[in-house]
């Protein structure tokens, strides 16, 4: 298994793609955190004032709301690459139980995403730590549960990952695959969540309880607890990677 | 490894797709150390065959096995089966020195490996490259350097000259026969015999997914019998003499001065003009024309009951 997940990191960086979403995803990290330490001030922001410790708790899941679909898409496209270019049979020819090789996959890119959590989770700090200091707003990185919100960014971000790469199993292909993954994020799941009447339902969706589970409190939207959150996330990854497993198992390489 | 490790055996194989019987109760085997030629025109099943015996599609019926076991079952595949199935399973932007670096890492082989196979197909130039700037002919040479960084006893590889300029297929087969010089035993399907005639020992030929014929290539060539070309000022007397001596009429074709008969040793007809005081200007033994036994094994209404019986290798 330690061979085979090092063939997938030798994979993973002979191309350039994990650099650019990862500089992507700590782009994005910058944004966010600067917009919303921006816009604190706002009455219409729909986050509690930064000194509160669920204002900076929001702030800090800032780096695994970037990071998570961006993970997800990277994980997603490894696996389905395999297909599109046809190496799934070069693979499987050196690997003919397919369970290992989606194992190694899992880990790989679970490892990834921990990799991810972290450089944008170094994000926030490098501009929130000198941002709110200037604006006289205490910050203690030990304190206000942030610990628990980092911890719950690297685990929500670890899980879109492990959701790429079963998603990538289930469909094969790629372009549906990547398409499909950031229609639901960026369109179906912002039109379902923006349905107040849904609202006891929606809250079950990755995104949401991604959102629990990073410890984000918004004023026109309610979440799971934290630990809910993290359990119906990886309620989705097991299912989505149990089926992926399965069914790479018994479908046909032609 | 024993000789036994490198047996093919495949015993009653099928697979549907749809509604069309790609393979359909196929059985033939494939002894090690030797060169085995899988034949069939386009859609016989070739390919399909050999993706089930490497555990790549789900046979809906039968077994295949490499030295007793089911691919899915070997320890360490690479290491006793390399396999081509198609010559452009390539990440583009990879270079070619990644993609064997990435399955030895895999293997665990060590690193210098993929520059030894590199070498050992001519690409150790372009090795640097990414694929997605390799010709056809650059990318057979890959998928084969894939196969071999195992060093496997057993090479299966699927139609490996499809695309290759003359040369290219020159060079294929120096590499295949020194290969099996060193005591591999190589499975190559083509659906041209003529591509692989000079380089396999047996051959295997299927049409629609059923074996129609298995043993040495020799023994194809004397399904046909040999053939005898012979140019005389009297074709007539020469014709009459062979039909008393007991050739059937319709193994003598005649052009002008010129008879062509099967089924006879050219030193018979020698004989047999001298005998009969026959001028012969012209005597010759031709090679016998085994695409057109291919031909004749591969399409339907031209089948004899003689030809589609399966022996033995
Ligand atoms: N994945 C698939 N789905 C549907 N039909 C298939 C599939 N793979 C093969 N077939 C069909 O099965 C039959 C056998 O195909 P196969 O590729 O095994 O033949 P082949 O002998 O390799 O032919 P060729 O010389 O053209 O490569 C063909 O009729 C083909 O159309
Ligand atoms: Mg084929």
């Amino acid at each position: 298994m330690r061979r085979l997940i090092a063939g997938e990191f030798h994979k993973l960086l002979a191309t350039r793609l994990w650099l650019w979403l990862l500089l992507g995803s700590m782009a994005i990290t910058a944004l966010y955190t600067s917009l919303q330490i921006a816009f604190s001030d706002d009455p219409d922001t729909w986050t509690l004032p930064l000194s509160t410790a669920d204002g900076q708790q929001t702030l800090f899941a800032a780096a695994a709301s970037a990071a998570s679909p961006l993970v997800a898409v990277l994980a997603a496209i490894g696996i389905t690459a395999e297909y599109r270019h046809r190496t799934a049979t070069t693979t499987f020819l050196a690997t003919p139980h397919r369970g290992r090789v989606i194992a190694a996959k899992l880990i790989t890119y679970g490892l990834v995403g921990i990799g991810y959590a972290l450089a944008c989770i170094a994000v926030v700090t490098a501009i929130a730590v000198p941002w709110l200091s200037a604006k006289n707003v205490d910050l203690s990185l030990a304190g206000n549960g942030l610990p628990a919100t980092m911890a719950g960014g690297i685990a929500a971000v670890t899980l879109y990952a492990l959701i790429g790469v079963g998603l990538g199993a289930l469909l094969r292909e790629q372009v549906a695959t990547v398409v499909g993954l950031l229609i639901y994020l960026f369109v179906i799941e912002a039109i379902l969540t923006n349905i107040p009447a849904l609202d006891a339902w929606t809250r079950y969706l990755p995104g949401p309880a991604d959102n629990a589970l990073t410890g984000i409190t918004l004023t026109n939207q309610q979440f799971l607890q934290p630990w809910q959150g993290g359990l119906v996330l990886t309620t989705y990854c097991v299912l989505i990677a149990a089926a992926g497993t399965y069914l790479a198992n018994r479908r046909d390489v032609t | 490894m024993t000789d036994q490790d490198g047996r093919i055996v495949v015993s009653g194989l099928a697979k549907t797709f749809g509604t069309v019987k790609a393979v359909d109760g196929l059985t033939f085997t494939v002894e090690p150390g030797s060169i085995t030629g899988f034949l069939g025109p386009n859609g016989a099943g070739k390919t399909t065959t050999l993706r089930m015996l490497l555990g790549l599609v789900r046979p809906d019926a039968g077994t295949a096995t490499i030295g007793g076991r089911a691919y899915t079952d070997l320890p360490a595949p690479s290491d006793r089966v390399g396999a081509v199935l198609e010559a452009t399973a390539f990440h583009p932007a990879r270079t070619g020195r990644a993609h064997l670096r990435i399955y030895s890492t895999i293997n665990g082989y060590p690193g210098t490996r993929a520059d030894e196979v590199l070498e050992l197909v001519g690409l150790s130039g372009a090795g640097r490259r990414a694929v997605r700037g390799y010709s056809l002919g650059m990318r057979q040479r890959l998928a084969l350097a894939t196969a071999l960084l195992g060093d496997p006893k057993v090479l299966v590889l699927d139609e490996p000259a499809n695309g290759l300029d003359p040369e290219g297929i020159a060079w294929m087969r120096r590499l295949l026969r020194d290969l099996a010089a060193q005591g591999r035993a190589v499975l190559v399907s083509s659906h041209v015999l003529s591509e692989v005639q000079q380089l396999v020992d047996h051959v295997v030929i299927i049409n629609r997914g059923r074996c129609v014929r298995q043993g040495p290539l020799t023994a194809l060539a004397d399904l046909h019998g040999p053939v005898v070309s012979v140019r005389t000022p009297d074709p007539d007397r020469l014709q009459t003499a062979l039909i008393r001596i007991g050739v059937d009429e319709d193994r003598i074709t005649r052009t002008g001065d010129q008879l062509r008969v099967t089924g006879i040793q050219a030193d018979d007809v020698g004989q047999l003009a001298f005998a009969e005081q026959i001028p012969v200007l012209w005597l010759a033994a031709e090679q016998s024309d085994l695409e057109q036994v291919f031909f004749a094994l591969t399409t339907d209404n031209g089948q004899q009951p003689a030809l589609t019986a399966t022996t033995g290798a």
